[in-house]
């Protein structure tokens, strides 16, 4: 259904403004939506994990960004090692979060759980103005970012940014898959992400799956961050945004689909560059409305997103 | 073979771990009034003492011919108290189960039949000496007492719906790391054909019987000392029950498990079981040999409907 409307508008986006911003507009809504995806893959592997919306996915993430950044600007370290060092401490941060403010908590208790959560946000965007400021700084790019740096697709730019970043999507899905399917830990999420009661009575730690899931998360999302900073620029809210656009997208997705969170991100990213491109009323602050929009209408008519579990446990 | 080894290596460890009673005795001193009691006071004056904690209690505790021994057994409650929030389910249960012994736990609804195997394997908050292989693990979370050698089939039969049925197999050999994972992998899908067969499909969509079968391929892929089964045949065709049972009476002689079985189908567990509890309203109401338990005035009319 979404498939065929997106089709249909793309047809008359065609018509409308010739083939080539076409493609511009989806190469850029493409790009942005697997950050969103992205993002959107760490609160599903937090949500398969505790049945909770982690509300400080993005302020972690943005807090890793400027951890990151600091090891490249302050400590001089390579682009790629700052931002590898920048995900392990966000990950190892993450594990400390959830063994001292989440696993006291009765893990069916989600009220409880979720307003941690969202004093974690308040928190991090706290801490993050204290250290840092609000003057929004230059993120460097991994990728060549000069003006000739694109290949051209029917006179669409189709930047080495936009190929990098797909491509560190590409990568970040695959070493999860890999990680699900044939690790130990990866076996254990899947077993607490389907029955919690059942996972125990095989010998499985609930609380250090968890924390592995909230581990992998703040990880993934730092990534996230260090790929979208340099268009955004960074700032203790620069992560704000892309958190609301995650959110329509692992509701598209189906809160409980890697995969689905993955295509729900693009779908999100996609809608968001053509109905602000096309449509001029909507004008570029229509998009923050585009992301409630979807998140509303999923929840209203098909709860269970594009990809998510539709059928009920037997018993 | 192979599997005979890694068997006896595991009851090389049950062997060490039985050397370290002297250690647990001295532990169990400390722990006071509970423990020292039964150790001072001959079973019966400690029995009659417990009965006489119940007052208005309608039924008093039988002890049929053939009850429990006392010594060396393998699982070993005295006195256990089990409790949902501040709601007391459990009412001082003593039972003891040996090794390789199959114990029948019969009950009406409500009887606290499931509570009973959900203390034993520490999902439900209790008081009272619960030991396993010698040890106390009243104490213990329930990742410590799987890696003990306890296994347990839910109630329901708590398949991984999401995973495959292979996943779930080897979801079961969670906590093992030795080399015939395998082995056990290819013994079970020997064992249940039919999930050999369906293998790659999600758990979730087996039948009732199916997922009975990948309940119990999947407690004994840990290879247990004893495994806890709640209502095994519930839901299930006669023929399939029967099936489930042979399987399990064969394994379970085969690698000297110990089952603690709760079950609607009486006779059939009673012919499986070498003993039986009967649970009323959160206590022991009638113990003994299977044999006695079925030929029982009063458990037969409840339970075997005779
Ligand atoms: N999660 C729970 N919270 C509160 N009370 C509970 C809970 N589970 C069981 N109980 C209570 O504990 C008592 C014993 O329940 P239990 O499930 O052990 O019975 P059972 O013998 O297994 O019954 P059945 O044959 O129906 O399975 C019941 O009175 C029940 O209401
Ligand atoms: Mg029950």
């Amino acid at each position: 259904m979404v498939g065929a409307l997106l089709a249909a508008f793309s047809v008359y986006a065609v018509i409308d403004g010739g083939l080539t911003l076409y493609l511009q507009r989806v190469i850029d809504g493409a790009t942005n939506g697997v950050l969103y995806g992205m993002v959107a893959l760490a609160l599903v592997l937090v949500f398969k994990a505790t049945g909770v919306i982690n509300f400080a996915q993005g302020a972690m993430a943005m807090v890793g960004t400027f951890l990151a950044f600091t090891a490249f600007d302050k400590w001089g370290l390579p682009l790629i090692v700052a931002i590898i060092v920048g995900m392990a401490i966000s990950a190892v941060a993450a594990a400390g979060i959830e063994r001292t403010l989440i696993r006291p908590f009765d893990p069916s208790n989600h009220l409880a759980i979720t307003i941690v959560t969202l004093a974690l946000y308040l928190a991090f965007n706290a801490l993050a103005a204290l250290l840092w400021g609000f003057d929004p700084r230059g993120f460097p790019s991994l990728f060549p970012t000069g003006s000739g740096d694109y290949l051209s697709i029917a006179g669409a730019r189709l930047y080495y940014t936009n190929l990098g970043t797909a491509l560190f999507v590409g990568l970040v899905v695959l070493v999860l898959h890999l990680v699900l399917s044939r690790a130990r830990l990866g076996l254990a999420f899947r077993c607490v992400a389907t029955n919690v009661e059942s996972s125990r009575l095989l010998g499985i730690h609930i609380g250090r799956t968890v924390q592995g899931s909230w581990a992998i998360a703040a990880a993934v999302g730092t990534l996230a961050g260090c790929l979208a900073a340099p268009t955004t620029y960074l700032d203790p809210t620069f992560m704000d945004k892309i958190l609301v656009y995650a959110f329509a997208a692992a509701t598209l997705g189906g809160l409980d689909s890697i995969a689905g969170a993955l295509v729900g991100g693009v779908v999100v990213g996609l809608s968001i560059a053509l109905l602000t491109g096309y449509i001029p009323v909507l004008g570029g602050q229509f998009a923050l409305g585009c992301a409630f929009f979807v998140i509303i209408a999923v929840l209203q008519f098909k709860p269970s997103g594009l990809l998510g579990r539709r059928t009920q446990d037997r018993v | 073979m192979s599997e005979l080894a890694s068997e006896s290596m595991r009851q090389g460890e049950l062997a060490s771990e039985s050397m370290r009673q002297g250690e647990l005795a001295s532990e169990s001193m400390s722990q006071g009034e509970l423990a020292s009691e039964s150790m001072s006071q001959g079973e019966l004056a400690s029995e009659s003492m417990r009965q006489g904690e119940l007052p208005g209690e309608s039924v008093t505790q039988r002890e049929l011919p053939g009850g429990s021994r006392t010594h060396g057994a393998l699982l070993e409650l005295r006195d256990v108290h089990a409790y949902y929030g501040d709601v007391e389910c459990l009412h001082g249960i003593d039972l003891t189960v040996d090794q390789g012994e199959v114990v029948v736990v019969l009950g009406a609804n409500g009887a606290g039949k499931t509570t009973l195997l959900r203390s034993i394997c520490r999902l439900v908050r209790t008081k009272g000496d619960i030991t396993f292989g010698g040890k106390q693990i009243g104490g213990k979370s329930t990742y410590d007492v799987v890696r003990r050698g306890v296994s347990m089939v839910p109630q329901g039969r708590g398949t991984l719906v999401d995973l495959s049925v292979d996943d779930n197999i080897r979801a079961g050999g969670y906590i093992r790391r030795d080399k015939e994972v395998e082995a056990d992998v290819r013994y079970w899908y020997d064992v249940f054909p039919r999930l050999a067969e369906r293998k790659s499909t999600s758990g979730g969509s087996l039948s009732g019987g199916e997922q009975q079968m990948l309940a119990i391929a999947r407690a004994l892929m840990s290879r247990p000392t004893l495994l806890l089964l709640d209502e095994p045949s519930l839901g299930l065709a006669p023929i399939v029950v029967r099936q489930l049972f042979d399987v399990l009476a064969r394994v379970c002689a085969e690698r000297s498990v110990a089952m603690v079985v709760v079950e609607q189908n009486a006779a059939l567990a009673l012919d499986m079981a070498q003993r039986g509890y009967v649970l009323e309203a959160g206590t022991v109401a009638v113990t003994g040999a299977a044999d006695r338990l079925r030929n029982d005035e009063s458990v037969r009319r409840a339970y075997l409907g005779y």
